[in-house]
């Protein structure tokens, strides 16, 4: 009888258990079903995408009478939308059947650079004539629209925010919000770790930090990526990599989602993070009521930039979508971002803290935003002129130097700091901050002989990047008659390159074409040699030109990885030893 | 006569062709995956991307630290396991009922939802340092970063505290299996109980031991929740989980699986050869029950010790979820327990019980593997049916091919799947045909539900087919004859006889496929990528990113299935008794 009192109990909890998630599930709210649809594919949280559908669907029933329906597609990160709609749109592209579109409207959300590059830059797709594909050509997936021209005077007076692009002045993308970088730290930590609060990216340099800074993976992260970039820009590269190399030293670890920075300052398993303003501010205030954990933008050396929605090439629902524009660039649209619940205006159900694009939404109601600070005056200041981006090569440089063989680089940094003798102290950092260089005879020795293969001519294309990494290193090194010599031996490399390439059939069309750019680059550059002052376009030349290696070859990045990798492993391995001695 | 034939080797037929379709070929496209390469649209084979693994240091730290990480965990299972088997196979002492099923608990409780209790325990304002500060210990400015520094270990323990069950169960079956005359002869030639213990146990129970070590070796050497959630990269299955990403453009992620694989596999045959090869245990039964050795009082509470201790150990992190689900978000901090309780984060708006995406992925949990565990079921039964009663020619073979997901890590049976479904996808585009949703995995609207259910039920195939094969084996062929000569077809005579002798094996091994697939983590990770379709383990992945609340209704989330677990659990065991071990072998 005991027995089966125990297993009828065991039963009904069973059921109970198993039922309670389906009894009680709150249904889904969606906007009442039966006017038009609006599909839209969106990196955005569900805060946001409920925010935005509900005061979309309320404005647009009162200004068109009709019932407009968003249906969200959430198919992960911004990286995952660009795989998925590259992949779409190069499959109708060889059926010939672009126009078709892929079934979605929009895309919303993802940062200017996917936008500007990835999405309007677009994929090379096969235009098919008599004789079968005849030749390729750019085409973005976007779609330029044009909105009402009195809606687009008022929502951009000036078309940048500092030297960034608020929309795109052809119609294909239209910044709705802003986003800058910035730095989010618990207050506590700092209080008992005995560390003022940290007011721009060269305070987390300081040894107090060690193990205590939260940071994530720019490969998987776009957000964090460009803030490590802005520090490159803002600092310049040699300064740039000394602090980044700094911070990353002190890092707890590296978090493969950009979220968990805030989650693990306003814990207190890290002192500071570095992350997108939104997260820093949405922590800041759930946590604690801001009284634990603080968010800031280095004022002058972050970058402030738009985040923009856009039409889809080949969508079926234009005259819809481009409401949408207009909706959100209204003061209407413009008021959900950043005014709190309880305001009338404000959002429904969720503060999403993020800010408005509008310049004159904080000239009228700064005092009804949660987040007092108008980026175009406090936060937004243009990069120096010529500035380059260093956006493609970050994750692969950061891996190498900091992450992958974080152990090493930690143990260095340490070594640095507990060693006494000051002669020592004084040498160490030299070491520790070195940049991998090649020497060009090393390398132009393994030019092939006998035809070149595919690879080996990579590795060619290679060798004159390193050509150039040398001279950069010759000239911040060594002085400017080591750039002269260095030009010297570059010229005569270039003459064998030039004979190569116009020597019929020595090499493929398409290495042919990239050489000859590349040529021109050269030469371009040592013109910029000779003027020491443009040396920083030198630099971006350098890093931006691996992107198309790696392109073509998965393996030539790896393989530059791998390379990068080891040089710094050795290297941290002689400051130890140093500090050994 | 030849209408059974047919059917029995019609029935063959399906199960091998199921397994070679969904075990076989998806393993066969990840190996070769490893060795291709594209030059200029055509398909080339190299040995490069396999060779780059050993070379690249990031790459070959992972494989060494995964190798490490199986090596502790399969060394420290083994240490926490033996004594507790021979300890409770030895004495009888108070409690003893209840400790030794309570050793089992962790089993079903992954340790993928242990991290996120963990995590508050071990926060570096967390609830231990808050412990040691308030007795005046550690260092206020720099407390002790538990998990920061200490992620190997912290990784290391996770799992020994989840794997153990299993070592204890083989070992605990094998002494049960030991004949007791062995001992008794060698005690009279003089041997002293240790020298009775090293030469004549251990040699026995070795087929056991080595069992259990095989599963956790391979288990815990292809983890991926628990480094992930410990946000630990630098290990094989999670650079291999990161690596996803790239899978259109990059063969490396194939090559680390191929090399993964081959480590896993020929560890396993090293392993069966050396050690499972000296086995004597097939020589002799136990004629004899084996005598067991009353302790009371203080003997009896000193055996038990370890048991209760290790017990705690095992369910803290597990209590650490239940308090974090009832924690108001920011009140666990620098306090040894919450300073406020709430049950928002189950019933509130955005509460694991009624949020629309939580909910829903408890849903869609529960189709999957309830659909999982019918697949098992129905194809368990018969290949048990047929391997054991019908002794079809080949059911050594079909056997062994249903054993295979023990060897072979989920990793890379799910990202086999990802490879078939690009190979379907390929045709289908070819032929210009949309691809149906349900054959993507990463797409423009993929819907995983078929790849999920058969994932789930390819992993969880052996317990289900050792299941019923034991319950097969002791239920004696009379039964059977008798109702066929009384004229009863053979599928009444297994519909009649045979299912309800072993109901309780069917439900028992049922209901395990059942909890391992609700909580089955690299599969739903790989092959669940839009949110509508999450499983509750990918949901419970996302929300614990979710700024806010997220980490304690993730905790919720875990909560409810570990109740669910729990709960599945004690069924088993009511409805098996003893015989709940036998599941666990190999």
């Amino acid at each position: 009888m005991r027995g089966w009192t125990g297993r009828i109990v065991v039963a009904v909890l069973f059921v109970v258990v198993l039922v309670l998630p389906l009894a009680w599930s709150r249904p889904e709210v969606s906007a009442p079903r039966g006017g038009r649809t609006l599909i839209i594919i969106s990196p955005h949280n569900e805060q946001i995408r409920y925010e935005v559908e509900r005061a979309f669907s309320a404005w647009h029933a009162e200004k068109y009478d009709e019932a407009v329906d968003i249906n969200w597609r959430n198919l992960g990160g911004t990286s995952d939308i660009e795989r998925i709609l590259k992949s779409r749109y190069t499959a109708l592209a060889k059926g010939g059947k672009l126009e078709d579109g892929v079934g979605m409207d929009m895309v919303f959300g993802g940062g200017d650079y996917f936008f500007d590059v990835q999405l309007k830059g677009g994929i090379e797709a096969p235009i098919v004539g008599d004789g079968g594909i005849v030749e390729t050509q750019r085409v973005s997936l976007t779609e330029p629209v044009t909105i009402d021209p009195a809606v687009l005077a008022a929502a951009y007076p000036e078309p940048l925010i500092a030297d960034k692009m608020l929309y795109e002045p052809d119609g294909h993308w239209y910044g709705i919000v802003l986003a800058s970088f910035g730095i989010v730290y618990n207050h506590d930590v700092l209080n008992a770790r005995g560390l003022p609060v940290p007011r721009t990216w060269s305070d987390l340099t300081d040894f107090h930090y060690e193990g205590w800074m939260a940071l994530a993976d720019p490969s998987h992260s776009g957000s964090v990526r460009v803030t490590y970039d802005a520090i490159l820009q803002r600092y310049g590269w040699e300064r740039g990599m000394h602090t980044l190399r700094r911070v990353f030293a002190n890092a707890r670890y590296f978090a493969p989602n950009a979220s968990k920075v805030p989650t693990d300052v306003s814990y207190g398993n890290a002192a500071a993070g570095m992350c997108i303003d939104f997260y820093g501010r949405y922590q800041s205030q759930k946590i604690g009521g801001g009284k634990r954990v603080g968010y800031v933008a280095p004022a002058g050396a972050t970058v402030v930039t738009a985040d923009p929605i856009a039409v889809l090439r080949g969508a079926r629902n234009k005259e819809v979508a481009v409401r949408l524009i207009e909706f959100l660039l209204s003061v209407e649209g413009q008021a959900i971002w950043n005014f709190p619940k309880d305001d009338p205006m404000g959002p429904a159900q969720f503060e999403l803290r993020r800010a408005p694009i509008r310049v004159d939404m904080y000239e009228q109601y700064l005092d009804r935003m949660i987040d007092q600070v108008n980026p175009f005056v406090d936060i937004a200041k243009p990069l120096a002129e010529g500035t380059p981006s260093y956006f493609s090569v970050v994750p692969t440089l950061m891996h190498a130097m900091c992450m992958d063989i974080h152990a090493d680089l930690n143990a260095a940094w340490v070594a640095i700091e507990r060693t006494d003798d000051p002669v020592k102290k004084a040498a160490m950092p030299a070491e520790f901050d070195r940049l991998p260089t090649t020497d060009i005879a090393e390398v132009w020795r393994d030019v092939p002989a006998d035809g070149p293969s595919a690879e080996r001519l990579a590795k060619w294309y290679d060798t004159h990047r390193y050509a150039l990494a040398r001279m950069q290193w010759a000239a911040d090194t060594l002085g400017e008659e080591h750039i002269v010599a260095a030009c010297a031996g570059l010229s005569d490399l270039i003459e064998q390159l030039r004979r190569t390439i116009d020597e019929p059939g020595a090499l493929p069309t398409d290495f042919a074409d990239r050489y000859r750019h590349q040529h021109q680059q050269v030469e371009r550059m040592i013109g910029a040699m000779a003027d020491h002052e443009r040396m920083i376009d030198f630099q971006t030349a350098l890093l931006t030109m691996r992107r198309p290696l790696w392109k073509k070859f998965s393996w030539a990045e790896d393989a530059d990885r791998r390379r990068w990798t080891a040089f710094f492993k050795d290297q941290y391995r002689k400051v130890i030893a140093l500090s050994k001695e | 006569m030849r209408a059974n034939l047919v059917y029995k080797y019609g029935l063959y037929g399906v199960c091998v062709a199921f397994l070679a379709l969904f075990l076989v070929w998806p393993i066969a496209l990840t190996v070769l995956g490893g060795f291709q390469t594209q030059i200029d649209g055509r398909t080339a084979w190299t040995l490069r991307f396999v060779l780059d693994v050993f070379v690249d240091p990031v790459m070959r730290d992972g494989l060494i630290n995964s190798l490490l990480i199986a090596c502790c965990v399969t060394a420290l299972s083994l240490a926490v396991a033996l004594p507790l088997a021979l300890l409770s196979t030895r004495f009888d002492f108070r409690g003893k009922t209840i400790f030794s099923s309570l050793l089992l608990v962790p089993l079903i409780l992954p340790p993928f939802v242990g991290v996120i209790g963990l995590r508050m325990l071990l926060g570096r304002y967390g609830a231990v340092n808050s412990l040691l500060a308030s007795m005046g210990l550690g260092d206020e400015a720099d407390p002790i970063n538990w998990l920061g520094g200490w992620r190997f270990f912290g990784v290391v323990m996770m799992e020994v505290l989840h794997l153990y069950p299993i070592v204890y169960l083989n070992v605990s079956a094998a002494l049960a299996n030991l004949d007791p005359s062995m001992e008794q002869a060698a005690a009279n030639l003089g041997a002293s109980r240790w020298t009775r213990l090293r030469r004549i146990v251990l040699p026995l129970i070795m087929p056991g031991v080595f069992a259990g070590a095989t599963i956790v070796f391979i288990w815990s050497f292809t983890e991926l929740g628990t480094p992930l959630m410990f946000d630990y990269t630098a290990v094989a299955p999670v650079q291999i989980f990161w690596g996803i990403q790239e899978m259109a453009t990059s063969a490396q992620p194939y090559a680390l699986v191929v090399v993964m694989l081959a480590i896993a596999v020929g560890l396993y045959l090293i392993g069966k050869v050396t050690i499972g090869r000296r086995s004597y245990a097939a020589t002799t039964r136990a004629s004899v029950a084996a005598t067991t050795k009353r302790l009371t009082g203080g003997k009896g509470l000193l055996v038990l010790l370890p048991f209760a201790a290790i017990t705690f150990l095992a369910v803290m992190p597990h209590v650490g979820v239940i308090l974090a689900s009832l924690t108001e978000p920011d009140t666990w901090y620098q306090s040894v327990l919450p300073e406020c309780l709430t049950m928002a984060h189950y019933i509130g708006e955005t509460g694991a019980l009624r949020d629309a995406d939580a909910s829903g992925s408890i849903r869609n949990s529960l189709i999957y593997s309830v659909l999982a565990m019918m697949v098992d079921v129905a194809l368990g039964l018969t290949i048990a049916y047929l391997v054991v009663r019908s002794r079809v020619i080949g059911g050594k073979l079909l056997d062994a091919m249903a054993m295979m997901p023990l060897a072979v890590p989920g990793l890379v049976i799910a990202f086999g799947y990802v490879a078939i479904s690009f190979q379907v996808g390929g045709w289908f585009e070819a032929r210009g045909l949309a691809v149906p949703g349900w054959l993507q995995v990463v797409g423009e609207n993929p819907n995983p539900i078929v790849f999920l259910v058969i994932a789930y039920a390819v992993r969880r195939l052996p317990y289900v087919v050792r299941s019923a094969s034991a319950g097969l084996e002791q239920t004696p062929r009379d039964l059977e004859e008798a109702a066929l000569n009384l004229g009863a077809s053979r599928w009444r005579t297994v519909r009649r006889i045979v299912m309800p002798l072993i109901m309780a094996n069917l439900i028992a091994g049922g209901l395990l496929a059942f909890s391992f697939a609700m909580l089955e983590v690299s599969d739903s990770l790989i092959l669940a990528q839009t949110s509508e379709h999450y499983p509750i383990t990918k949901r419970i992945y996302e929300l614990f990113d979710r700024l806010g609340d997220g980490p304690y209704v993730a905790s919720a989330m875990g909560v409810w299935g570990m109740a669910l677990l729990t709960l599945t659990l004690i069924g088993a065991s009511m409805m098996l008794g003893k015989k709940l071990g036998a599941i666990f072998r190999i």
